[in-house]
């Protein structure tokens, strides 16, 4: 256990650096639109040699006036040393200044998502399990399926569209809309909740639908085992046997599913923080790769999504083992 | 505008009566600055009769809210108690939005001008952009209106005893600066360093051109300097209210040596040099500099020390604070924001349909108006086909601005002619403009057509080179197929037209090359101006810094040297519609210069607010946030009630 | 329906024993559709939104682009659209037809240009399913090769290409999928572009398509057959095509099922949160991006784009999987 560990924590490492350095050639194939994003219409004043200027002078500001294997060594360095640069644009804020205050966003609608999901996916799997080919089961597939089947976006799109076209006199656009502006959670526990409510929903329902299908598959699953055969022949109570002796069991899978969903929180949802205004990390990131480029901000987030993925990804691999005894690790 | 809104109020009912007794909300996009872009204006042009007529057009209501400047209603009113004072304003604006690098004399985006112009101030200010005479240019730092000496020398006097802003943070990164008093040095080196020739940055300086006018910057005492220009310059007074005029103490501009080998000359302190630029922004302004998150909020504190114009017995700025939230929200959310009163004013490019039904229920104040940049379309005259004064002419007749107008701005934009309509003074009346060939309606609009492909024709029927469209703000490329339709349309032209989205700054390296293949013809949006001189001299005069059209006629530039030597502010006007009746092709359809530029459609829109926000002034171009030292939210009036924080 | 009998006659085989008569492709369906009649109906959906993208061919060939020549060879506008897709209408007074509601002349209304909304939900599936369609086939090809091969050589090999894919995975999505359609090495062109941005969903789908093929890869290398293959003689690339890939085809038909629906929902999310970074053209999520912020005014377009893109994203996960319980039940996507 310890070596594949110790295996696992060098191969990540490997992971990281080529990320970095994948991340870094990607950027630099085209380095020719930050740099006109950042001389703007600058044209010198028609004068030729001086237009040749303005994207100098912006190649310099964006770090890029030197040669690529040079920026690449800084950039190395620079990580190596945990520096992940400063932001080309506004400010030059250090990026790891810029990822932190965005995280904690990101962080939290993902972890609100895994609640709600979790709470609509136990009970509704575990019932569609036990009352198999009942109506109840017919009537609740259908929703995840449907859930499945409708990207989150478009819930949300259609939800906001009722809310303010068909009930916008009530105060359900109030609590379900987009809002004005962000609060933490520490500033303002009402605004902050206002912010979270309908993305947590609307994105909880989508791994929701997930969770629930997979549950309910693995309940039938165990539900057919010799051992709840015995279970129910010692005559033990249906609650029982259900919380005690299949739901214990049929929990492992989920739980990989909700390992994977808080690997990508890092990385933010992105249409969802975009829709209801979450300044998150995905908002940033979309903002920092398109509309006004910023390299080290890209970088640096990419870095960091990789960073947590990996050692959450190594976290639910040892808890997985630790769970389940038969999984052995050489 | 009137069939647009004619037909949205039309549908509005039949629409009402399907969802009965669900209020259809909802109008555009953000827009909303409290001071800033959106402002009044004279009303919208042609104000047609049929519109004002119908009782069903929202516009048609709306209108009596049409305040001028001079209006009574526009005097301020001060606050009798302290609990007019305090509170944070919350509007939502594009000021988070900085596209642009940081310098207040070299960026030249709109929304960081509205974030400089709070923390900078400038000699002059304009208070109304209606009559650009003494009374509305009026003193900022200045203590009073220039002393002409001749119509080559000014005498500005400066205020005594106005001081760089103060906080801890100030004081530990620029000692020296913080709380230092400003004197005549530092306006001498904000101007001298705009038109420095050796400056790394020089390229940047956009307003250069305005600064190398000057012969001589001399100072006379501590608080008094006289400027000498190179000739006579009628429009100096405005240079020195314009947007990039900000003084700027010299301290805050990084002077260490940049990768040119020359100092860096910038306040964006590029790379991990310290302090940041936002640290940098250290002015005598009545707010001082708080926080710029890119995309998610603006916020500017109140400076306590602030010098106060004529009056700093009154305490202003009342705000403790304002700050302006990210914009790119949908329009039912703004009114939901705004009903709500979690921000105070809210803005729109789009329909404000849902404005009239609001104001039935509650006292609200809205301004209408327009904003100073324009929709155009720029030909390199010395490309095929545009060579020809013919074809550039039946395009300049073919295009249907009612189409831009509807299509783009939703009905409350207007059509626009060499000057922006946004400036009423300098713009050609109304009168005159919309009975023009090309901005006409009906009957003669039909006219205009065939007379559109008869030149067309006679031109040879020529193919028409790859068009480049801006490709933001979205809406431009969006409507890009429908322009080239509905001119094709026109033209009679059966082939292909190509066009392509591609941005300013590949436009703008476009327009500066020789070669034809590119920029050859090119769709955007360009940034309004104030004055007459910055609306033509830049663009037409023979190698003028934004003649990318390479037009050159000795007529014409007799007449934009005429404006500047002119300093009766009447006659000048006068010049100033011979200038765009030239460039309409009205004197000589076939100069060059007629025609070089189409020009489309304006921005208009409008802005609403609750009317516990008193002192609320617009202005059709950004760069106006001082003002906000006068806005103050007022606690007793009863639409207060409600108001979170 | 080539995939429909295909997933029939593959599940027959597999079912029933080899002395019976083959029973006819129609009977086949019928007994897909009485067992799963939720992959019918997304089947169904698929069906038509084909259709949807029909259109009279023209004797011109070239390379394949989008959206007019998805094959090589064009394809005129659908014939299920009433009008052009850019097509303007103006009332009687000459103005344009804006935000009109659905009526019999336009079925979904008009947009703020005075476009028929019908007409561009039908020319807007073209570019969804052929996007989808393309990512698809470039992710499979490979991720297939991908998975084989590293699954097949297994040791370093493996090892090495596994890592880049750790790699590739840890990326966020939408991240790699702009930073792809910015770089974009075709240059420029609405044409290019879009084919860039079928590449770019494909690459980012490759890692999960090499995923499923390298576990069935590793599972098939074991066995006998392929083992006696490896004895008569048989080299590598013998062995990985004759032997290993038909086993494991029904795998992915499946991913290729299941992934369109994907590509659907990222392209037009994709377009609606950075429309500038992709390319011009009538996309349901370019036009959703348009009314969204005018969804007061005129609610028409939102509802119908959204309501398109949300039909052909579930008919895609319905068939696939419909298709995955018949094809391959143990396969976890």
């Amino acid at each position: 256990m310890q070596q594949y560990i110790i295996r696992r924590l060098l191969l990540n490492f490997v992971v990281l650096f080529l990320v970095a350095t994948m991340i870094f050639a990607a950027l630099r194939v085209d380095s020719d639109t930050p740099v006109s994003r950042r001389a703007g219409a600058c044209t010198g004043g028609g004068d030729i040699t001086l237009a040749e200027q303005c994207y100098d002078i912006a190649r310099a500001e964006l770090g890029l006036s030197n040669s690529v294997p040079r920026q690449y060594w800084d950039f190395m360095s620079g990580l190596v040393q945990g520096d992940l640069g400063n932001s080309t644009v506004g400010n030059h804020d250090p990026i790891s200044k810029e990822i932190k205050e965005r995280i904690g966003p990101s962080v939290e609608l993902g972890l609100l998502q895994i609640v709600v999901a979790l709470i609509i996916a136990m009970p509704v799997g575990i019932i569609s399990a036990i009352r198999q080919d009942t109506w109840i089961d017919y009537f609740l597939r259908f929703f995840s399926i449907a859930l499945l089947g409708i990207p989150v976006f478009v819930v949300a799109i259609l939800s906001i569209l009722l809310l303010t076209v068909y009930a916008s006199d009530t105060f359900l656009p109030d609590w379900f809309g987009p809002q004005g502006h962000y609060a933490s959670l520490t500033e303002d526990p009402q605004q902050n909740i206002k912010n979270m409510l309908a993305p947590a929903l609307v994105g909880g329902l989508g791994t929701g639908a997930v969770m629930m299908r997979f549950l309910r598959s693995q309940m039938l699953e165990v539900l057919r085992q010799d051992y709840v055969r015995t279970a129910w022949a010692k005559g033990l109570k249906e609650r029982v046997i259900i919380v005690r002796h299949a739901l214990k069991n049929a929990l492992i899978p989920v739980l990989t599913i909700v390992g994977i969903l808080l690997g990508s929180i890092v990385s933010g949802n992105v249409v969802l923080e975009f829709i209801y205004r979450i300044p998150g990390i995905g908002f940033y990131v979309t903002s920092a790769a398109s509309q006004n480029p910023d390299f080290p901000a890209v970088q640096g987030v990419v870095i960091v999504v990789a960073l947590s993925l990996v050692f959450i990804n190594l976290l639910i691999d040892v808890a997985y083992g630790w769970l389940d005894p038969r999984i052995r690790y050489s | 505008m009137a069939e647009y809104w004619d037909k949205f109020w039309r549908k509005r009912i039949s629409r009402r009566r399907l969802m009965t007794g669900t209020a259809l909300a909802g109008s555009g996009i953000a827009l909303g600055t409290v001071v800033g872009c959106g402002g009044e204006s004279s009303g919208p042009p042609g104000g047609s009769p049929g519109a004002s007529g119908d009782s069903n057009n929202p516009l048609a209501r709306v209108e009596q809210f049409n305040i001028k400047p001079n209006d009574a209603r526009r005097t301020p009113v001060w606050p009798t108690s302290d609990s007019g004072k305090g509170k944070t304003l919350v509007y939502i604006g594009f000021d988070p939005v900085v596209l642009d690098r940081y310098d207040p004399h070299q960026t030249q985006f709109g929304p960081m001008y509205a974030n400089q112009s709070a923390v900078f101030s400038k000699l002059y200010m304009y208070r109304s952009h209606e009559q650009p005479t003494f009374e509305n240019i009026v003193p900022d730092l200045a203590e009073d209106q220039p002393e002409i000496v001749d119509e080559l020398t000014y005498i500005v006097r400066l205020r005594k005893g106005v001081k760089f802003h103060d906080t801890e943070k100030i004081r530990s990164n620029f000692p020296a600066v913080a709380g230092r008093e400003l004197t005549a040095d530092d306006i001498i080196y904000s101007y001298t360093r705009q038109a420095n020739p050796d400056s790394a940055q020089r390229a940047y300086y956009y307003r250069s051109s305005q600064y190398s006018t000057i012969d001589k910057r001399e100072k006379v005492d501590e608080y008094t300097l006289r400027i000498t220009t190179k000739e006579p310059t009628a429009p100096f007074r405005h240079f020195m209210a314009d947007t990039n005029a900000m003084i700027i103490p010299r301290e805050i501009v990084d002077m260490e040596n940049g990768p040119t080998g020359k100092p860096w000359d910038s306040v964006d302190a590029f790379g991990d040099r310290a302090p940041r630029p936002g640290d940098r922004m250290i002015g005598t302004g009545p707010f001082m500099w708080d926080n710029l998150q890119f995309g998610i909020e603006y916020v500017a504190k109140r400076n306590p020390a602030w010098f106060g114009w004529d009056d700093p017995s009154l305490g202003r700025p009342f705000l403790d604070a304002y700050k302006a939230t990210g914009q790119g929200l949908n329009d039912v959310t703004i009114q939901s924001l705004f009903e709500r009163k979690e921000i105070d004013v809210a803005g729109f490019i789009d329909n404000p349909g849902w404005i009239p039904d609001f104001m039935d229920s509650n006292d609200v104040e809205y301004i209408r108006g327009t904003v100073s940049g324009w929709l155009n379309t720029r030909f390199k005259t010395n490309c095929k086909p545009f060579d020809d004064w013919k074809v550039r002419r039946a395009l300049y007749l073919a295009v249907d601005r009612q189409q831009v107008v509807d299509v783009i701005g939703s009905g409350t934009w207007v059509k626009c002619g060499p000057i922006g309509p946004a400036i009423s003074y300098w713009a050609l009346p109304d009168d005159e403009l919309l009975a023009l060939p090309g901005y006409r309606k009906g009957a003669e609009r039909e006219a205009d057509k065939t007379e559109a492909r008869r030149l067309y024709e006679a031109a040879g029927s020529p193919e028409l080179p790859m068009i480049w469209f801006a490709d933001v703000p979205e809406y431009i490329r969006r409507y890009a197929p429908t322009y080239i339709q509905s001119i094709k349309g026109v033209l009679g032209f059966e082939g292909d037209v190509k066009f392509q989205a591609v941005p300013y700054s590949r436009i703008a390296e476009g327009l500066i090359k020789d070669e034809c293949d590119q920029g050859g013809m090119t769709w955007g949006f360009d940034n309004g101006w104030i004055d007459l001189d910055d609306w033509c001299y830049p663009y037409f005069k023979t190698g003028g810094p934004k003649n990318s059209f390479r037009v050159s006629d000795p007529v014409f530039d007799k007449m934009l040297d005429d404006q500047r030597r002119e300093f009766d502010i009447e006659k000048r006007k006068a010049l100033g519609y011979d200038i765009q009746r030239y460039l309409l092709g009205i004197t000589n359809p076939e100069s060059p210069v007629a025609h070089a530029r189409l020009d489309y459609a304006a921005p208009g829109g409008g802005t609403i607010s609750w009317p516990y926000l008193k002192n609320r002034v617009t202005f059709p171009w950004f760069g106006n946030s001082q003002w906000t030292a006068n806005v103050w939210i007022d606690q007793d009036d009863p639409s207060y009630s409600g108001r979170p924080g | 329906m080539y995939l429909e009998e295909q997933a029939g006659s593959i599940g027959a085989v597999a079912a029933e024993a080899p002395m019976r008569k083959r029973p006819s492709a129609l009977s086949n369906v019928w007994k897909f559709t009485r067992r799963k009649p939720l992959g019918a109906f997304g089947f169904f959906l698929v069906f038509v939104l084909f259709v949807m993208t029909l259109g009279t061919p023209k004797a011109e060939f070239g390379l394949p682009s989008l959206p007019d020549r998805p094959f090589g060879f064009e394809l005129g506008s659908p014939w299920l659209a009433r009008y052009g897709e850019e097509a303007n209408f103006y009332d009687v007074d000459g103005s344009l037809s804006q935000n009109e509601d659905p009526s019999f002349d336009h079925w979904f209304g008009t947009d703020n240009n005075g476009r028929d909304m019908y007409a561009r939900i039908v020319v807007g599936a073209r570019r969804s399913m052929f996007v989808g369609f393309w990512a698809l086939t470039i992710a499979t090809i490979l991720g297939t090769a991908v998975g084989v091969i590293s699954g097949y050589f297994g040791k370093w090999i493996d090892t090495t290409v596994q890592r880049f894919m750790d790699a590739l995975q840890s990326f966020p999505p939408l991240i790699a999928l702009i930073l792809i359609v910015t770089i974009n090495p075709l240059g420029s062109g609405p044409t290019a572009s879009l084919m860039m941005a079928a590449f770019a969903l494909g690459f980012v789908g490759i890692t999960s398509v090499q995923r499923i093929t390298r576990g069935v890869v590793l599972a098939t290398r074991e066995q006998q057959y392929v083992e006696a293959a490896r004895v008569i003689g048989a080299n590598d690339v013998r062995i990985m095509f004759r032997y290993i890939l038909p086993n494991i085809m029904a795998s992915i038909i499946v991913v290729f099922s299941t992934g369109i629906g994907v590509v659907i929902l990222a392209e037009a999310a994709l377009s609606f949160v950075v429309p500038q970074a992709v390319p011009l053209g009538t996309s349901w999520g370019l036009d959703l991006s348009n009314s969204y912020t005018r969804i007061s005014t005129n609610p028409n377009p939102v509802f119908f784009t959204a309501g398109a893109i949300a039909v052909a994203v579930l008919a895609f996960n319905l068939a696939g999987d419909a298709l995955r319980d018949v094809l391959d039940p143990r396969l976890r996507l």
